[in-house]
Formats: C-alpha cells, structure tokens, sequence
C-alpha cells in the first residue's frame, strides 16, 4: 500500500489519544510502509488500542505463529496503556444502548439503513466517553456515522491493484450528538404520553 | 446507578482514566521491532496462501 497523507492535518491530532479500529490496525499489521507513515502521522498523539479491538484483533487466528507474532505486535510500547476498569465499562455499556437507539432513529426513512455490530457500538461508546481528548481511524465511516462523528482527516491508500482505499480519522461531535439526543428524547417523551393516555 | 432500560450519556472527566499519560516511548528502537514482526507474519502469511503442501498438512 502507498499511502497519501495531509500533513497539515497532523495538529487536528496533537496530544490527543488515537483508538484504532480493527480495520485500520489489521491494514497496518499487513503492511510496513502503511504502518510508518501513520505512526509517522500519529507521533503527536498517542495511539491506543481499545480493549474490544484487541479481542477483535486477536480472536480467530488460525495459526499459532500467527498468533504470537499478532500478540507482541500489539503490546509494543508505541500504544498507551488502556486499563479496563469495571466502572467504565458500565458506563460504556450506557452509551452503547444510548448510541444504538439514535442510530437506528437517524437511519429511519434511510434507504441504506446500517446495522452495527456490538464491537463497534462499544467502540464508539469508548470514543464518546473520552470525546474531549479522543480520535478514531476506521475504514467504516457507516458505523461511526457523520450525525455523531466529525471527519478530521484522511489517510488515502493505493492498493498493489491500483484501487484506492481510506481511513478517517473521525471525532465525537458534542454539539451534533447533542441533537439527535434530544431528537430521540422528544420521540419517547411523545410515545410515553401516548401510551400513558390509553 | 445504570440502566440499560433508560441511558444516559456518560463522559470522563479526564482523570485518572489513562494511566500513563505522558508515556515514554523509545519509537524509534520499537518501530523497528514492529517492522520485523510485519515482516515475519508477511511470510507467514504468504506460506499459508502458497504453499499447497502446508494446506494438506493441516487436513
């Protein structure tokens, strides 16, 4: 892969903590050159790997050389520690039924209305609850969708075949979460008063 | 007290949360290392697409 990077947008990224989906980082433990030039990019910031991607990232791998390889790749000291605490996860656990739920109301009338996955819901939830020192590259904009998330940049990749393939960097958008909240929030106050007047 | 039946939004408040926030990290020596391990499960993989004898193997 060769990748095309706006280095201009390296201060959007400047201290702040960079999760990396299972896409991004499966792409980047495939390829060097990919691999040098994000970190390259990231080397203001501070790449994390969230523990839901590191179960993504390790579950099933066929070989156990593979497998070895893929587990000290990804406790190379490069990535900040993330220590799983019980609390937080409660707390994740809220914003990924919270998330799901303005989701699926924002995709109502949608033709391509998308589904996603429990892993990436947590993963979302994890990128809204450090929102104000957080960024996330993903190759699936769909499941970080842009009423929730800012596009900050791009990392363009030419593949061997020629074909281009990208991953944004995306940020949890306060003021945009804000009113698909209290969207969602005015749809269930009406259908409770609804349901209360029968 | 959490529910699930009615969530509320949870953000940090930027405490305590990341351990280590100003890690140290000698890049350089680690990028390198990170390299070899991209290169070693290169080969690997490119055993498991090519070499029809290792497939049979693993039958």
């Amino acid at each position: 892969m060769r990748p095309f990077i706006d280095q201009s947008s390296k201060k959007l990224i400047q201290g702040k903590y960079i999760f990396l989906d299972n896409d991004f980082l499966g792409e980047v433990f495939k390829d060097e050159i990919l691999f040098k030039d994000s970190f390259d990019f990231f080397s203001d910031g501070y790449p994390v790997i969230d523990p839901f991607t590191q179960f993504e990232f390790l579950r099933d791998v066929f070989l156990p050389e593979q497998r070895i390889l893929k587990e000290k790749f990804i406790t190379k000291e490069i990535f900040a520690p993330y220590i799983n605490h019980q609390q937080v996860f409660l707390k994740l656990q809220e914003n990924a039924i919270l998330l799901s739920k303005i989701y699926m109301h924002q995709y109502q009338g949608r033709k391509n209305k998308q589904k996603t996955g429990p892993i990436d819901l947590l993963l979302a939830s994890r990128v809204m609850y450090h929102s104000k020192q957080s960024v996330l590259v993903t190759g699936n904009n769909k499941h970080f969708p842009s009423f929730i998330f800012d596009v900050l940049a791009v990392i363009n990749c030419q593949e061997s075949d020629d074909s281009m393939r990208s991953f944004s960097i995306v940020e949890f958008s306060h003021d945009k979460f804000t009113n698909c909240y209290n969207q969602l929030i005015n749809l269930e106050n009406k259908t409770n008063n609804k349901l209360s007047s029968k | 007290m959490f529910d699930l039946t009615n969530p509320k939004p949870n953000f940090a408040d930027n405490r305590g949360v990341f351990f280590f926030n100003k890690h140290k990290r000698d890049d350089k020596k680690t990028i390198d290392e990170m390299i070899e391990l991209i290169r070693e499960n290169k080969k690997v993989s490119d055993m498991i697409l090519n070499d029809e004898a290792f497939h049979r193997s693993k039958l």
